[in-house]
This record gives structure tokens, C-alpha cells and sequence, in this order.
């Protein structure tokens, strides 16, 4: 399971990078959420994944006993998740905002305005 | 999407998501759920009935300003963050009273915390949202 | 001293409100503040003088070690008197100077942070403390010169000041530095008990070169008295204010802090003595060769500053105490003399010397304080310049070594002096009108209060120096030396060769006076003023910085997004790969057999994920590769269920509803897909997919390395025992963690807001 996993997260970053590298500024928005896919799985997997034991202590015990899923990343993944949907959500709504004053959604074309005084 | 039965329904609906939202809000600390899950649920609820019956109607309805709940949701996890220094204890420390709530449990300063999480993300995404769906 | 410091951080605090409620008279109101500073400092005196210094601790950062001291001794009574009296009047100086001017506000707030700052500085009993107030006048200095900020000039004079002070300030942090490592304490009382532990300390030299860098660069010590010349942007009481009375002398204060600790080190007060002479020649020479009135008082001011490094460095019990007293009357005649000039610049609208004549009949109050403050820095008798001479020459003929030299140099800087005073008290004031940009006019009540004061004072201070400044000078000079020495002023010590000299100035300096026009137009035959090199090499550093700042730029902000992954990936490729072939044990497939086997449900929704991602990545729609991209988030969710992440599955789940919403409700404001040329398909790949399979082998090999985890086991046992909760990955967000998510959800209200202001303030171009 975790070689398979760990292939589809390698193909997730690829695709990911790849869609990134495309000059259509909504194939980089798409790009950058699958690279987050593809983050938040791999810091899933290096923890070493254990399959269906949460890290929840059961009623009748004090401490949680192995075999349990490591919630250190899952605390890490939850907010990343979080924080990445504002982030997506800002992104968004700034490339329709780019969209609007340019004109135009190719990054090749939008890196002009920079200069230096 | 305005009609008369998704109308009606999510009206219907919308207490549910509340409910349900604030449950999986206060099981949190000892079941999955917590104030990022309850929050999202809530404010998928708030956004469902926002597209059926219009944004400025659920804002009048519930009377919300995202910015402020985004205030009053940092507010509240700040003060729980504050409030054990003024009991001379560290920063953040959790700090439990004695007698339980039916229903909720517990009462303490990182279940204050997540109400201020819960809280929120509610205006977070909704302001995301009403915004969007405004323009 | 807390409370002194309360009262001007507090007056930091009121300067807007107060501007805002008085806006004409701010400047009035404000000033009560150092006088009561002043009158505080002034009841304090009587303790100080009998009963010894006045120390508080406060404990700052307990694990550094580190206090807030703060003392109030001998020297630092008189700097706190100094400062907080000067300062009364240049705030009141300041309300008329400024009358017109729209952001008086800000001067008042940049005013009073650094009367905050170098009252700190004074007062502060350890040298971290002292540095950073430090660094906290050159601050505040530069937002005061480069308080025209519409003038080019004067914010490049800004930097300057603040670059030079700064950096100098930084040496001298160094300094201090080897010396808490050396003593083991920061405490000035410390280092000074433990004077043996820094005696026999082998880098003492360095430690006294690195300070000495730190006063010098304050203090316009050349090579780095350029910035104050270039300070003269700033408005006249800010110029009055730090650039004479106060911010410069912080070198010398720190020079005769430090005395006790580097007396008997022969690099200490032999680049004193270099440095101040060679500093004192030079700027007295400077002022002669200028004609801007507040050039000139500025190259004085480094020549004044130059002789009181030079006193301290001879190190004698009369050096020392001449230091003080020529300290307290240039400050009263200088400071007099930048108000006047300010006076002048106001309501005459030149402040060029060759330019200004018989100003005397139009501002009477202005020209008497002129004359005053001219014949105290002539040093005519009785005022206090006078006495500040006497014992000058006499420290500097008395000095242990060179003497002759010394004093003959000293003697010409008092001859220079004197006929620079002659034109300032004298020959602009007297003789026909000569015409100026302005109609000449006496200047408003508060900018003569301030200059008439003063210039009187050096005039009552000297004949009644016995009973006014003796006891204060005596034991700040006291305090400087570390032990009792008697001072005694006076006027009159009979017929001395000191006094012949005295007199022989005032001859010379009225020769030189008449025959400046005639040097005047020979020296500027060979550009003398332009020729010196130190501010060259500034300008030369400072454009060349710009320079490479511009080029490392523009070579690693391409602005072309690709270039910046591909720099990215690059890199992280890399890393990984020289550490994976460094350690060199790649995983055998021996080392899986222990993993997971599949089962048949998980087959199904890594395929749907896998369809997804060929669809996202195949779709020509964007709505179809939206939908798609779904797909992958909903498997991973799935994923996270299936290993032990209820909570990360329900929120990648509630988050993936939401995007997916998101992107259909704005899809019709974003662009149309830009279609790839075919031949740059496969070149895109390549990178993508060194990448992709770096980070799996890198998955897998981190698979076979067998680390444990004392987080995880620590998390797992005192879950619920610590912390009361059941639900391990919710504790860790509310409770061991919390502080992180409390970032987080800060993070998280920003980006709502930027979202929030994005749309609502649609800007005028669109």
C-alpha cells in the first residue's frame, strides 16, 4: 500500500509542478492545489500510516496504546488544509482581479511591470 | 436554484447545520471533530442557504458581518490564550473548572479556544463566500 | 531614574493628542515636560552630590541576564540637566520656528522620542541598555534631518547621518560585547568593581579600538565627521538641539563613561589625542574656509567636539574637568548661535555670511543674544567661555606629553574661534543693511526666548561660576575620574602667562577676522572645502551598494514565475539527492515486505484518484478539470479516513465541497486555458517528473529508516492525563499546540481580509 501511495503522491507532484509551468494563470491555481494534495500526502506518509486506528484514547483507558495512527501530522495536515483554502481563495479571487485590470492571463506577459527605480 | 422546495427545505435545513456544526464542535476534544471541522460544516450550511435564498437575506437573517465574526473569533481564542497569566500561570496554559455541562462536558480554556476557532473560520469562509457571490 | 524616562516616553505618547487639541501652541505646551524633567533632575542634585549615585534595576530578560539599570550619578545629572534644560527652550524654539509648517506634529513625536532616547542613554547603568538607546537617537536623528522629506538633499543627508552613526554604533556593540564576555556582566558597576578582570584581558586594546570607533562616528570624530556638516538639512532647533548640544556629545559622554576602564590602556588615549587634534585643527580650519552660517557652526561644532576628545584622552585631573566646563559653555553659546542662525535663515531668508549686514536694527533681541554667545566663545572676560578657555589652555599646556604642540594647536583653533565669533557677533548685525530675500524682522517671542537665555546665562554663569556651575562640573568631572578632585572657578587667577594667551586670542582672532575676505578669495581659487576624501568614499560605497543591490535583483527576481519553480525545484533536488547519495543506502525491496498489504476498497479510490489526475491534467475545460481535481481531493480524504485521520478526512472533505463551490462561482471571471505549443510539451515534462519520482523514492527510503518518535509516544501518554482530552489530534490544535494554531487562524483572518479588500476597492484603472 505505502509503495502505491507513495507513486500516486510522486505523480501528484509532477503533475502538479507540471500544470504550474503552463502559462495559463488557472492552470497554476489547479497546479497549486495539487501540489497541496500532494504535500499534505507525503507528510501523511512519512509518519508511516497505520490503517484504521485513529488516535482517539478509548473510554476505558488513560493513554493511548500502539498500534495508533500518528496524530502529529495529522495535526499538521488539518490546518495546512485550512490555511490553504484561504490561500486558494485569495489567489483566486487575486488572478480574476489581475484578469480584470490586465486583460490578459499569461504569465509570460504579466512579468513587465517590474522595474526598478 | 430559487425553488420553492429548496426553499423551504434549507430552511428547514439550516438549524440542523447549526446543531450539528456546534456538536461536532464540543465532541472534539474527545471524539473527531473540533472547531476547524465544526466550523467548515457551519459555514457550508450558511453558504448553502446563501445561494438558494439570496446573500443579503441570510446576511439580515443572521445578522452577520464576516469581519467582525473574524474579530470576535480571534478575540475570544486570544483571550483563552491570555487568561491563565492571570492566574500567574504561563501562556496557554490549560486551565479546566471542575463541574461539567450536560451535552458539552467539560469546560475549559482550549475548549475556548476552539469556539474561537470555530468562530472563525464561520467568518472566514463566509466572508470568502458572500463576497465572491456578491460580485 | 524610571520616573525621568516615564515623563518624556510619555510625552512621546501625548505629542499627537496634545497637537491635536493646541495645534498653534503645541510646541509651549509640550516643553513643560522637560521642564519638569529639569526641576526633577534638579531635586535629585542635592541627593547625588551628597549621598553618591542614584541606581535602579529592573529585571529585563532573567535568562540573559540582562537589566534595565538605570543611574543617576555625577556625569549623567549633568547631561540629564543639560538635555532636558536645552530642551525646554528648543521646544518652545521649535513652536515659532515651525509656526507655518503642516506636519509640525511629526517633528514634535520625532522630538521627543529622541529626548527619550539620549536621556536614556545618559542614564542607562549597562552597556546594552546604553546601546540601544543608542542606536535609538541615531534613529530618531535621521527621522529629524530628513524631516523636509520632500527634499532630496536632506533625506540623502538623513541616510548618511543614520548609516555612519549606525555602523558606528555597531562597533561599538562589539565592543561592549567582549567586554560582557570578558567580565561576565554587562552592569557598568560590575565592570568597574571588576576593573582587574578587563586589566588583564588580552583583547582590551581591541575592545577600547571598537568603542572608540562607536564615539568617534557619533561624536564627528574625523574621518566621520562628514554627516554632521550634511545634518545641517534638518530644521535650525532639531540642528540646535541634537547636532550641538546633545546627540554629538553622546560619543563624549560615552568617552568619559568609560574612562575609568581604559585610562590606563595607551591605545585608549592615544587615538583620543590623535583623533581629537587632528579633528579640532581640521573643523576649525572648515569653518573658517565656509560662508553658510550653519556650516560653519557645524564644522565649529566638530572642532568643539574634537577638543573635548582631546581632553579626555590626556586623561589629567585638569583635562578631565576642563573637558566639562568647555562642554557646559559651548553648549550654552552654540546652541544660542544655531537659534540665531535659525532667527536669521527665518526672517532674513539667507544665512550667508558674505551676504548679511546690519541686521542689528531690525532684530535687537536676536543681535544682543548674538553678541552674548559670540564673546562667550571668543572667551571674553566674565563670561563663561572665558573660564572654559583658561583652564582649557591650561589642561593643554600642562598635558604629560607634547604639550607645546597640543597647546599650540588648541591656542590657534581659540584664535579661529574668536574671528568666527566676530562675524557672527559683530559684522552681520553692524554697518549698512545689505539686501536679502526677506524683509528683516525680529523673530516671534518663543524663538528669542530660548537664545536670550541661554546667551545671558553664559554671561551670569561666568561671573557667578563659583556658585552656579562648580558643583555640578565638579562631580561630573569627579565621577569621570572615579575620584574626588577639587574644582574651583573663578575669573580672575591673576596675571598668568594663561591669561596673556587668553588675551593674544582675542588680538589674533580679531587680525584674522579682518583678513578672512582676503583668505577667503584665495582659498576658493583652489576649492579647498571639496578637497577632502572621507564623504567621497561614502558617496563611492554607498552608489556602489545600490549598484550590486540592483543587479542581485534583477539576476534573482527575474519576475518570470517559472524561472523562480524551476530555481525552486532545482534546489530541493538537489539537497535531496547529494544526501541521499551521501548516506548511500537506497531500499532494497526486502525492506517492504513488512508493509501494509492492499486491500481491495483501497484499489478503488486511489484509481479514482488516478483517473482524476489524468483528467485534470488531459482536461481542455476548466470546469471539467475542476471536477477532476475533486476527484483527487475527495481520494485523498478517503486516504486519510482509511489510515487513522477522521479529522483530517472530514476536513479535506468540507474544505473540497467548498473549493470546488469557490471555483464555480467565479469560474466565469477567470481566464479562458492557454493552449501549450506541442513542441514545448516534453521539455515542460522533464523537470515534473525528476521531480515526482525524487519525492517518491524519497518517500520509500524514508519508509526503511527506523526513527523513533518520543513526540509521538509523549503526545499518546499525556494526552489525556496533561491535557484532558481524548481526541489526540485536537489536543495537539487546542492545547500542546495552540500557539501554532493561534498563528494559524491569525493567518488565516489576513488572507480573508486581503480577499475582502481585493473586491471591495476595485482601483480606478479598471
Amino acid at each position: 500500500m505505502e509503495i502505491v501511495l507513495a507513486i500516486l503522491t510522486g505523480l501528484l507532484f509532477a503533475a502538479g509542478l507540471y500544470l504550474m509551468l503552463h502559462r495559463g494563470i488557472v492552470k497554476l491555481i489547479i497546479g497549486i492545489m495539487m501540489l497541496s494534495y500532494a504535500t499534505n500526502l507525503f507528510i501523511f506518509l512519512i509518519a508511516r500510516i497505520t490503517r484504521g486506528v485513529p488516535a482517539i484514547i478509548n473510554q476505558a483507558k488513560e493513554v493511548l496504546t500502539p498500534p495508533f495512527a500518528d496524530p502529529i501530522p495529522q495535526a499538521l495536515i488539518l490546518t495546512a488544509i485550512v490555511i490553504g483554502f484561504g490561500i486558494q481563495a485569495f489567489v483566486i479571487v487575486l488572478i480574476r482581479k489581475v484578469y480584470k485590470v490586465t486583460g490578459t492571463s499569461d504569465m509570460e506577459k504579466l512579468n513587465s511591470t517590474e522595474t526598478i527605480d | 436554484m430559487r425553488t420553492v422546495i429548496l426553499q423551504t427545505s434549507i430552511r428547514l435545513l439550516m438549524p440542523l447545520f447549526i446543531i450539528f456544526s456546534l456538536f461536532l464542535l464540543f465532541r472534539g476534544h474527545n471524539a473527531a471533530g473540533g472547531g476547524f471541522i465544526g466550523g467548515l460544516l457551519a459555514s457550508i450550511g450558511l453558504f448553502t442557504r446563501s445561494m438558494i435564498l439570496g446573500v443579503n437575506n441570510t446576511i439580515a437573517k443572521y445578522k452577520i458581518q464576516p469581519i467582525g465574526i473574524i474579530a470576535s473569533g480571534l478575540l475570544v481564542s486570544a483571550i483563552s490564550v491570555i487568561s491563565p497569566i492571570f492566574l500567574g500561570k504561563p501562556l496557554m496554559t490549560g486551565i479546566w473548572f471542575d463541574f461539567t455541562i450536560p451535552l458539552i462536558g467539560k469546560i475549559g480554556t482550549p475548549l475556548f479556544f476552539d469556539i474561537g476557532v470555530y468562530i472563525l473560520v464561520i467568518g472566514v469562509v463566509s466572508n470568502i463566500t458572500f463576497t465572491l457571490s456578491k460580485n | 531614574m524610571v520616573i525621568i524616562l516615564t515623563i518624556s516616553l510619555l510625552l512621546t505618547f501625548i505629542s499627537i493628542p496634545v497637537h491635536r487639541l493646541s495645534p498653534n501652541r503645541t510646541g509651549n505646551w509640550l516643553s513643560l515636560f522637560p521642564l519638569g524633567i529639569f526641576a526633577l533632575a534638579l531635586s535629585k542634585l542635592d541627593h547625588v552630590i551628597r549621598q553618591g549615585s542614584i541606581i535602579e534595576k529592573y529585571s529585563w530578560i532573567s535568562s540573559l541576564n540582562l537589566n534595565l539599570t538605570f543611574r543617576l550619578d555625577g556625569l549623567s545629572v549633568f547631561f540629564v540637566l543639560l538635555i532636558s534644560g536645552v530642551g525646554f527652550f528648543i521646544f518652545n524654539y521649535a513652536n515659532g520656528y515651525l509656526w507655518e509648517d503642516k506636519n509640525k506634529r511629526l517633528f514634535y513625536l520625532y522630538l521627543s522620542l529622541f529626548m527619550t532616547a539620549m536621556l536614556g542613554l545618559v542614564m542607562s547603568g549597562n552597556l546594552i541598555v546604553l546601546f540601544i538607546f543608542w542606536e535609538l537617537t541615531s534613529l530618531s536623528s535621521y527621522l529629524l534631518i530628513g524631516y523636509y522629506h520632500n527634499n532630496e538633499e536632506s533625506r540623502k543627508s538623513a541616510l548618511m547621518a543614520m548609516l555612519v552613526t549606525v555602523s558606528g554604533g555597531l562597533f561599538m556593540l562589539a565592543g561592549f560585547i567582549l567586554i560582557g564576555i570578558e567580565v561576565g556582566s554587562y552592569e557598568l558597576n560590575d565592570i568597574i568593581t571588576n576593573i582587574n578582570v578587563l586589566s588583564e584581558s588580552k583583547v582590551k586594546p581591541l575592545i577600547a579600538i571598537l568603542i572608540l570607533v562607536g564615539a568617534s562616528t557619533k561624536s564627528a570624530q574625523f574621518p566621520f565627521h562628514f554627516w554632521l556638516p550634511n545634518a545641517m538639512a534638518a530644521p535650525a532647533p532639531v540642528s540646535a538641539f541634537l547636532h550641538s548640544t546633545t546627540m554629538v556629545k553622546a560619543g563624549v559622554f560615552l568617552i568619559a563613561r568609560l574612562i575609568p576602564l581604559f585610562a590606563d590602556t595607551g591605545v585608549w588615549s592615544l587615538t583620543l589625542i590623535h583623533i581629537g587634534t587632528i579633528t579640532m585643527v581640521y573643523g576649525a580650519l572648515s569653518a573658517f574656509l565656509h560662508n553658510d552660517m550653519k556650516k560653519v557652526l557645524a564644522y565649529t561644532t566638530i572642532s568643539a567636539l574634537g577638543i573635548m576628545t582631546m581632553l579626555l584622552g590626556i586623561g589629567t585631573t585638569t583635562s578631565v574637568q576642563a573637558a566639562m566646563v568647555f562642554l557646559l559653555a559651548h553648549a550654552l553659546y552654540k546652541s544660542t548661535l544655531f537659534m540665531v542662525t535659525g532667527n536669521i535663515d527665518h526672517e532674513a531668508g539667507t544665512r550667508d555670511l558674505s551676504a548679511l549686514s546690519g541686521l542689528g536694527k531690525f532684530m535687537p533681541f536676536t543681535f544682543y543674544s548674538s553678541v552674548l554667545a559670540s564673546l562667550s566663545m571668543a572667551g571674553v572676560i566674565p563670561f563663561f567661555g572665558f573660564i572654559a578657555k583658561e583652564i582649557l589652555y591650561g589642561a593643554t599646556f600642562s598635558a604629560p606629553f607634547a604639550s607645546g604642540l597640543i597647546g599650540f594647536l588648541t591656542f590657534s583653533t581659540g584664535v579661529i574661534f574668536t574671528s568666527i565669533a566676530f562675524e557672527f557677533g559683530y559684522k552681520i548685525f553692524t554697518g549698512e543693511k545689505s539686501t536679502m530675500p526677506k524683509k528683516p524682522h525680529e523673530a516671534p517671542a518663543s524663538m528669542l526666548i530660548g537664545p536670550i537665555f541661554l546667551a545671558t546665562l553664559g554671561l551670569v554663569g561666568g561671573i557667578f561660576s563659583e556658585q552656579l556651575a562648580q558643583p555640578i562640573l565638579h562631580h561630573s568631572s569627579s565621577q569621570i575620574l572615579n575620584i574626588e578632585k577639587v574644582l574651583k572657578l573663578g575669573i580672575w587667577h591673576g596675571f598668568t602667562l594663561i591669561f596673556a594667551l587668553s588675551l593674544l586670542t582675542l588680538l589674533l582672532g580679531y587680525i584674522l577676522y579682518k583678513s578672512r575676505k582676503n583668505i577667503l578669495t584665495i582659498s576658493s581659487k583652489f576649492k579647498l572645502t571639496e578637497l577632502f576624501g572621507p564623504e567621497k568614499i561614502y558617496t563611492k560605497s554607498i552608489t556602489a551598494l545600490l549598484e550590486i543591490a540592483k543587479k542581485q535583483t534583477l539576476f534573482f527576481q527575474s519576475g518570470n514565475l517559472k524561472n523562480y519553480f524551476l530555481v525552486i525545484v532545482a534546489t530541493l533536488l538537489v539537497l535531496v539527492w547529494t544526501q541521499m547519495l551521501y548516506l548511500g543506502e537506497f531500499p532494497s525491496l526486502q525492506s517492504f515486505e513488512e508493509l501494509t498489504r492492499l486491500k481491495w476498497y483501497e484499489i478503488i479510490f486511489i484509481l479514482i484518484m488516478a483517473i482524476g489526475l489524468v483528467n485534470t491534467i488531459a482536461a481542455q475545460s476548466r470546469i471539467t478539470s475542476i471536477v477532476s481535481l475533486g476527484l483527487i481531493g475527495y481520494g485523498t480524504a478517503a486516504t486519510f479516513l482509511y489510515f487513522g485521520g477522521p479529522d483530517v478526512a472530514m476536513t479535506q472533505f468540507l474544505v473540497e465541497t467548498l473549493t470546488i463551490v469557490l471555483f464555480v462561482l467565479t469560474l466565469n471571471h477567470l481566464p479562458k486555458f492557454i493552449p501549450l505549443s506541442r513542441t514545448s510539451k516534453p521539455k515542460l515534462l522533464l523537470l515534473p517528473l525528476l521531480f515526482g519520482a525524487t519525492l517518491t523514492i524519497l518517500l520509500l527510503w524514508i519508509h526503511t529508516l527506523q526513527t523513533p518518535s518520543p513526540v509521538k509516544d509523549f503526545y499518546a501518554q499525556s494526552s489525556y492525563l496533561l491535557a484532558k482530552g481524548r481526541n489526540v489530534v485536537n489536543v495537539i490544535l487546542v492545547d500542546f499546540r495552540g500557539l501554532d494554531t493561534m498563528g494559524e487562524i491569525v493567518v488565516l483572518a489576513i488572507a480573508s481580509l486581503g480577499i475582502f479588500s481585493l473586491l471591495k476597492y476595485t482601483s480606478k484603472n479598471t
